[in-house]
């Protein structure tokens, strides 16, 4: 009988184990996808300002060490920068208080339809390292944006963060 | 004369049976467990490196060319690029398009048949040719392409990715 239910609980063990495994990977694949479509947001953004002849920033002024780009509960997809006339489809909406909000992301497609519920991942953009120029007042040159994913999978929190560093270019 | 046979009963017998009948049930259960995980585990991994090539071939025609507006306006007459499209065509001739239960390049399918897309879905931003429409300031915006895409297996339906992600073009022009 020992035997028996060893042999038998190790299987369902193993079974569970695999399953979950199954669950996390896919989880991670999406939250990687997310996260690297953040990053491409960020790019959007600063090319589609250099196409209007914009601050290569202006979609993030103001460029504030450590902002946070929260996610948003409004799934608004185009949005203009309240300080300039920096139009962008970012995904971003501009807060009255001046912070931003990236596009909520639930596992359907909310962003887009509004329909879904079931919210899993949490985006959020910080930039830090801001440097400036030598004009006065400076403005920034470049910045390093990162993009962190987190979710829970079983009562664990998980993380996926994605850094790059973005530059005023083709001036 | 008597002769002695020591020989089991036939209630041993039959208890001796149903012990073997048990194991053997629980030996072939676990193994069948076994198997079935391997082949889902299997199946997840090869579901993964498809999508994962897919992607990485659309992102690399939006990134290295331009989205294709002109036939995208002749196709979809009343052009709304901004929902969602079931085809995304590119400068080049590259075509990506749902086609029954697949997503396809130019015809030839992505995925291979043991996966089912549920949905392959693309919104391009701006909605109109930023390059010829250059006098409205709304349209003034890198193109980029968000995908979502939904596949399932058809052996295991439980074994499904839902990825979304988005690419910008690396085609500059003012």
């Amino acid at each position: 009988m020992v035997i028996l239910a060893l042999s038998l609980s190790g299987a369902t063990y193993l079974m569970i184990t695999v399953t979950n495994s199954i669950a996390e990977n896919r989880q991670r694949i999406k939250a990687t996808y997310l996260t690297q479509e953040c990053m491409e947001l960020t790019r959007n953004a600063r090319d589609s300002a250099w196409r209007q002849n914009s601050e290569w920033d202006c979609a993030f002024a103001p460029m504030t060490e450590g902002i946070e780009l929260q996610i948003s509960e409004n799934p608004t997809v185009q949005a203009a920068n309240a300080t300039t006339n920096c139009k962008n489809d970012f995904g971003l909406k501009v807060q009255s208080s001046g912070s931003f909000q990236l596009k909520k992301r639930t596992d359907k497609l909310v962003d887009y339809n509004g329909t879904a519920s079931n919210l899993i991942f949490n985006r959020k953009l910080v930039i830090t390292e801001i440097q400036n120029n030598t004009d006065t007042p400076p403005k920034p040159i470049s910045a390093k944006f990162t993009c962190e994913v987190t979710w829970e999978n079983r009562g664990q929190p998980q993380k996926i963060s994605m850094s790059q560093v973005l530059t005023d270019w083709k001036k | 004369m008597k002769y002695k046979h020591s020989a089991f009963t036939l209630v041993e017998l039959l208890v001796s049976m149903v012990i073997s009948a048990l194991l053997l049930t629980t030996v072939l259960g676990s193994f069948w467990i076994l198997m079935q995980t391997n082949q889902q585990n299997e199946e997840s991994g090869r579901l993964q490196q498809q999508a994962n090539f897919a992607l990485l071939r659309i992102s690399d025609k939006i990134k290295n060319y331009s989205i294709d507006y002109q036939k995208a306006e002749t196709i979809i007459p009343a052009l709304d690029l901004g929902s969602p499209q079931t085809q995304l065509y590119i400068n080049g001739g590259f075509e990506f398009k749902k086609h029954g239960e697949n997503l396809t390049m130019n015809g030839q399918p992505l995925f291979s048949p043991s996966f089912r897309v549920k949905n392959a879905l693309f919104w391009v931003s701006p909605k109109k040719d930023p390059f010829t429409n250059i006098d409205i300031k709304d349209f003034q915006l890198q193109p980029k392409v968000t995908m979502v895409l939904q596949v399932e297996s058809k052996k295991f339906p439980n074994i499904a990715l839902d990825i979304q992600t988005t690419i910008s073009s690396r085609k500059y022009q003012k």
